[in-house]
């Protein structure tokens, strides 16, 4: 069985790798709808637990639903997810769930809490993962290490606890005695700090009854009680003396007032600390129960077992389920089982992130001469995370679990469900420079490589970092060729290292040896590794545009919006006031790019503060550097670095929109911006002959004559460098305008203009740094591209000079806009060259992809050399997809039959599972996207570039 | 500096020349091969070319045009190119044309016309890409027609670095090659005897390939396109079995008949001399291409 194949017809390094995804496959054609665990299969914890925090709620549902996943009683006594099938090696089941289709978890808000969520747009079902973990902690230290440190914290905390609740008795009986008042106010009213700390050690003294027989232990506790106030009275201290210097004379003692203020806030945080160490003990408690449980089954299914290779593999099993990821990890195999474990409760309970620079966690468990076994096991854990996939379509609306709180803007952006109905957030990413800058790549890079190219899976995504260095070493790009060659599916994406550790560090404020390490998001952008928690915005440049044409409303032809749909400011016409001539329309984009900007960066930093009521996670927060260390969880400031992008969509539309009319209208004076305007709204269908004709004129010469992206002519380059420059320079102005609102306390004297700043965003508490403290900073990150939602995107803009009709897709990604580039795959890469992609840490990806018959002769050589390419022009993340028109065709065609109930037709269709696109966020099996996607593939002229 | 005058840019060829290559198509070419899928090189000032399919027949061009070349009649769009001054009218006016783009438009002109510095610089992104694996191959026409001009964008080519090839009948006197020779890293000889052939072009050719072989005879590939009733008879192979072992030659490729040429002939007005030829069968192909095998040629079929 575990003999390597020769033969070309397996998939996989062995046949039981191959046995292993035949199994998997056979089972995502089937309808799982009965696979889902429905609400009532949990306890109801939002209603149990109301006197408890909501971080704590979440993690004793992550307990609920890793003990229902191991429910024999549960699916009437047929638990798809407590099995381990026949061959597998890494066991666990991760229950079904993806950006498309959401997720079924059990309800740990409260009634009213739910009832809030309803203004908030936020609920229990946020899918907001988009992280990425670093597993080395884990596998060091195993997960008792860190409920050991919770258990030391929780006893500290406590200790603490006990110290506030003892100086409010104090506090309670200088009040009540009134003798601490008399003694401070006969000092005066400039008295030093010192002064004030010793008398109130003194009137301490005087009133403590317990003086002459306290115990050692007491006498400690006091001390470090004095300690803690003479901090809070030497920072406060100014301000109070101040006060108190002012005209009026306090007829009682203010201290006292804000000694107990003081000690509220701090004994909240210590709350808070509580609940969150709780948090993480319970939900890390609950994994290593749930490996606990599969331990016993195989234990189990080994005594029935008859066959002694597998009785042998059960034992084994058996063994490390009982180890890992309690106690660290001392081999491969164990490591591998660990992180599966981990990665399998994360995405079982609604934190779908991504697995990090496995090659690095991985290679000190890795040894030499047991390369094969190794190579085997990583495939087999890559099929238990792909495993949750879904290819047969029509059963997609029957699995839909998302609800509204998935949304995660102020201004929304649709999701495209059915192209992410396969989507997990899932990604790996080798290769590229250690922490210090040595060449990272080991013999895990290349064991995952070859495991990808074997197995041909689509999930998880694989991501190659390449640096300069290693284009000299032709060994691994040679293995990232191959595997793109063979498994024409994008594996895996590139990632320039040349471009994005600069764009992070110089142009983000990450120090070098964090974004030496960066990592890759769910989808692409670049993240650092296991010490950031991310989020992101994005926008529709071309909706900008189209604001800045016609004052602040987009070109709609719907009559009841008269103008159309209002989206921003209004702002003069020029289509009507002549006298704005080209530069004055740029200027009037720039507003309306900066609402879009604002808009961003201020909901990044104002929402930041809604995730800790709803959505906190203790689980993720327990790997997350910077957690353990503050005691606070992630959603609550606890990360090293919070990470957040903003990712404008349509930039290639909106360079040759603008390009075309600046050609047309404003230099060659050939068409009036009016008529222009018309032909957009209208997708350029006229009204009567006349018009039909003028509009006829307008699409020739803005669809075929006139510069677009890609094609490296001097002008759309130029145009291109403007969008990015002032995009960029509205990222700056907006995030420190976020800051100045909601970051920074108020400077004296500007406290009342930032409160009424914050109370028209609807936000009336402390600023961020106030909250979290002082080293509370968000990183934001400027980003291009559209992820899967060129369809959806375009929906909402008219025709351009790209789209000949209003509601066609915009440009995917940071791509040229298909059918207009007439050049090559070359001019495309050295346009890039004098961008400054360099600047864009959210990540400016391309798609390329190539034809198939092209690459006959020479593909690993070819896509080596426009890997090479890219990377001398400076461009900053790409995709490669090789793909055959024709049988995408084919492919569409049978679809479509299959969608009519056709049956011969699924099963033919079954065939063709392996083919797979690049849907902008992800690849996506062919099989499994929506009709008018799919056709968008078909229809696209095939060259070089597209 | 001087200009070279093209029709065509392909960007990404893996059947030109070694490796992977951009392939330019110079215009002009002194023979007219009946089986010639480009008959729009032929003239090296542009013909106008006509593309019905795209035509919208919505009379513009009848009325702008001073020769009266276009003419609507019962729903079909004539084009008489005898008075044609090739002005260029009727191409600016056409809903469906772009002066720039005669690949995707109603009417246009295919000659494009660049100084040597400009076209290179067009030419080197992809250039750069396929440094490594290919380079450029000049096609055409016959490019010896503009061999001076060539010789400069060579010139540059190999200052860079970049692997250059030409595709030539050779049937040209000599000097044109001897002006290319420091430049080239590769030929690609189309060498395709049939019954009609002049005498003095065989000899030509016969002088000019010696002169290359004398050089490197491993740079030179030999292509034969086999074009049933032209060229696919015994005769001719064994008189280029002949030739390449005088000369040391040692690979051909043999390309068969492309019968999607029609459409340029007529976009020019002309018959197809070609019309009803069959395609030549895979048993065929594999049987010709044995034939060169067994004299001990390195064979390879282009399709």
């Amino acid at each position: 069985m575990n003999e390597l194949i020769k033969e070309e017809t397996i998939i996989g390094s062995t046949y039981r790798v191959n046995e292993l995804i035949k199994s998997m496959e056979k089972r995502a054609w089937a309808d799982r709808s009965s696979e889902w665990f429905t609400k009532d299969m949990f306890k109801k914890i939002g209603v149990e637990h109301p006197d408890k925090s909501v971080i704590v709620r979440r993690a004793l549902a992550i307990e609920e639903i890793l003990k229902a996943m191991t429910n024999k009683n549960l699916f009437k006594g047929k638990n798809p997810h407590y099995q381990i099938r026949n061959g597998e090696l890494i066991v666990g089941v991760i229950a079904l769930g993806s950006l498309g289709l959401g997720k079924s978890f059990p309800d740990y808000l409260t009634p009213s809490e739910l009832d809030v969520t309803s203004v908030s747009t936020k609920s229990e079902m946020g899918l907001f993962g988009h992280d990425s973990v670093n597993y080395d902690v884990m596998l060091a230290r195993g997960l008792e290490g860190i409920i050991a440190d919770c258990k030391k914290e929780l006893k500290s905390t406590e200790h603490k606890i006990n110290h506030y609740n003892i100086l409010s008795d104090y506090c309670d009986r200088i009040e009540n005695e009134g003798a601490f008042n008399k003694k401070i106010t006969n000092l005066k009213s400039n008295g030093k700090t010192t002064d004030i700390i010793e008398s109130l050690k003194g009137v301490f003294e005087d009133h403590d009854e317990s003086k002459g027989n306290r115990t050692k232990a007491y006498d400690s506790n006091l001390k470090g009680l004095f300690e803690i106030l003479e901090t809070h009275i030497h920072t406060n201290f100014s301000n109070i003396s101040k006060k108190r210097s002012s005209k009026q004379e306090p007829s009682s003692f203010p201290y006292l007032k804000q000694i107990r203020e003081i000690l509220k806030s701090k004994k909240n945080i210590l709350h808070n600390r509580q609940d969150f160490y709780q948090s993480v003990k319970i939900s890390c408690q609950a994994v290593i129960d749930y490996a606990g449980r599969f331990s016993e089954l195989a234990k189990a299914m080994s005594l029935d077992e008859k066959d002694p290779i597998r009785k042998a593999e059960l034992n084994e099993i058996s063994r490390i389920c009982s180890k890992v990821p309690a106690k660290p990890a001392s081999t491969f195999y164990e490591a591998l089982q660990s992180i599966y474990f981990f990665h399998l409760a994360l995405h079982s309970s609604m934190s779908q992130l991504s697995l990090g620079r496995l090659d690095q966690v991985l290679q000190p468990y890795y040894k030499k001469e047991d390369h094969e076994k190794q190579q085997e096991l990583f495939e087999c854990f890559l099929i238990k995370c792909a495993e949750r996939l879904i290819l047969d379509s029509t059963t997609f609306v029957k699995q839909d679990h998302l609800d509204f709180g998935s949304n995660l803007l102020t201004i929304p952006v649709p999701l495209d469900q059915w192209s992410e109905s396969n989507e997990f957030l899932q990604n790996i990413i080798i290769g590229g420079q250690t922490r210090d800058g040595k060449n990272a790549v080991n013999d895990c890079t290349y064991l995952i490589l070859k495991a990808f190219q074997k197995t041909k899976l689509y999930t998880p995504t694989l991501n190659a970092r390449i640096y300069k260095e290693q284009l000299e070493d032709g060994k691994y790009l040679n293995a990232v060729a191959e595997c793109l060659f063979e498994t024409k599916n994008g594996m895996p994406v590139i990632g320039n290292d040349e471009v994005l550790i600069p764009a992070l560090h110089k142009f983000s404020g990450i120090p070098l040896d964090e974004a030496r390490d960066y990592v890759i998001d769910g989808c692409w952008e670049p993240l650092l590794n296991g010490s950031c928690d991310w989020t992101f915005r994005m926008f529709n440049m071309l909706t900008a545009l189209e604001c800045a044409l016609n004052g602040g409303a987009t070109l709609s032809s719907n009559e009841i919006l008269l103008r159309g749909q209002k989206m921003t400011y209004e702002t003069a016409l020029p289509a009507v006031d002549k006298s704005i001539d080209f530069e004055g329309l740029k200027g009037i984009l720039k507003k309306h790019i900066k609402f879009f900007t604002d808009n961003s960066a201020l909901s990044i930093h104002m929402l930041y503060l809604i995730d800790q009521a709803v959505n906190p996670d203790p689980l993720y927060s327990a790997l997350l550097k910077g957690c353990m260390k503050t005691g606070r969880d992630k959603t609550w400031g606890g990360a090293d670095y919070k990470l957040a992008g903003i990712i404008p969509a349509a930039v290639p539309d909106t360079v040759n929109t603008l390009s075309a009319i600046k050609k047309w209208v404003y230099d060659k004076k050939e068409f009036e911006l009016a008529d222009v305007l018309d032909a957009f709204r209208m997708s350029y269908k006229g009204a009567n002959k006349v018009q039909q004709e003028l509009f006829d004129k307008i699409k020739l010469k803005f669809q075929t004559d006139s510069p677009k992206f890609g094609n490296n002519d001097k002008e759309s380059v130029e145009m291109m460098q403007w969008v990015l420059n002032t995009f960029w320079d509205c990222v700056k102005e907006s995030h420190a305008l976020a800051e100045e609102v909601f970051l920074y306390p108020p400077k004296k004297g500007d406290e009342a203009r930032i409160k009424s700043l914050r109370a028209l965003a609807g936000y009336a508490g402390k600023s961020l740094k106030e909250e979290f403290g002082e080293n509370f900073k968000i990183n934001i990150t400027a980003g291009m591209g559209t992820f899967e939602l060129f369809d959806i995107f375009g929906g909402g803009n008219a025709a351009s000079a790209d789209r000949i009709k209003a509601g066609e897709p915009i440009a995917r990604n940071f791509a040229p806009m298909v059918g207009t580039t007439s050049f090559s795959i070359g001019h495309l890469l050295a346009s890039f060259k004098k961008l400054g992609l360099n600047r864009f840490a959210g990540g400016a990806i391309t798609d390329l992809c190539l034809e198939e018959r092209d690459l006959e002769k020479n593909g690993p050589n070819i896509i080596k050399s426009v890997i090479q390419n890219f990377m001398y022009n400076d461009g900053n993340m790409m995709t490669i997809t090789i793909s055959d028109k024709k049988l995408l065709g084919l492919i569409y065609s049978l679809c479509e039959k299959n969608r009519g109930g056709d049956e011969a037709a699924k099963k033919e269709l079954k065939k063709y599972e392996h083919v797979s696109v690049r849907v902008g966020g992800f690849q996506m099996p062919f099989v499994t996207l929506p009709p008018a996607m799919q056709k968008s593939y078909i229809d696209r002229p095939m060259s070089p570039i597209n | 500096m001087s200009k070279l005058k093209y029709f065509d840019i392909s960007w990404f060829s893996s059947v030109d020349g070694p490796g992977t290559r951009v392939v330019l198509y110079l215009l002009g070419c002194h023979l007219r091969c009946p089986w010639c899928h480009s008959p729009h090189s032929w003239e090296i000032s542009s013909p106008l070319l006509f593309f019905e399919n795209r035509c919208q027949k919505c009379g513009s061009c009848v009325d702008i045009c001073p020769n009266g070349v276009h003419k609507i009649s019962n729903g079909a769009h004539l084009v008489d190119r005898s008075h044609c001054i090739r002005c260029g009218a009727c191409i600016e006016i056409c809903p469906s044309s772009d002066i720039n783009k005669w690949n995707t438009s109603a009417l246009g002109f295919v000659c494009k016309e660049l100084e040597v510095g400009e076209l290179y610089q067009i030419l080197k992104p992809q250039l750069d890409l396929l440094k490594d694996i290919g380079g450029l191959t000049i096609s055409g026409g016959d490019p010896l027609l503009q061999s001076e001009a060539l010789a400069e964008l060579l010139k540059i080519c190999s200052m860079n670095g970049i692997h250059t090839t030409v595709e030539t009948s050779a049937t040209l006197n000599k000097k044109h090659i001897e002006d290319l020779l420091p430049f080239v890293d590769h030929w690609l000889i189309g060498l395709r005897p049939t019954k009609t052939d002049k005498v003095e072009d065989w000899k030509q050719l016969l002088t000019n390939i010696e002169l290359l072989a004398a050089h490197n005879p491993n740079q030179i590939t030999i292509r034969t396109p086999i074009i049933p009733g032209y060229t696919n008879t015994q005769i001719a192979y064994d008189m280029i079995i002949e030739v390449m072992h005088t000369n040391g030659i040692k690979s051909i490729e043999i390309l068969p008949y492309n019968p999607y040429s029609e459409n340029y002939y007529k976009a020019m007005g002309l018959k197809f001399p070609l019309e009803g030829t069959q395609l030549l069968s895979e048993e065929e192909l594999i049987q010709i291409k044995s034939v060169f095998t067994s004299a001990g040629i390195h064979t390879e079929i282009v399709a």
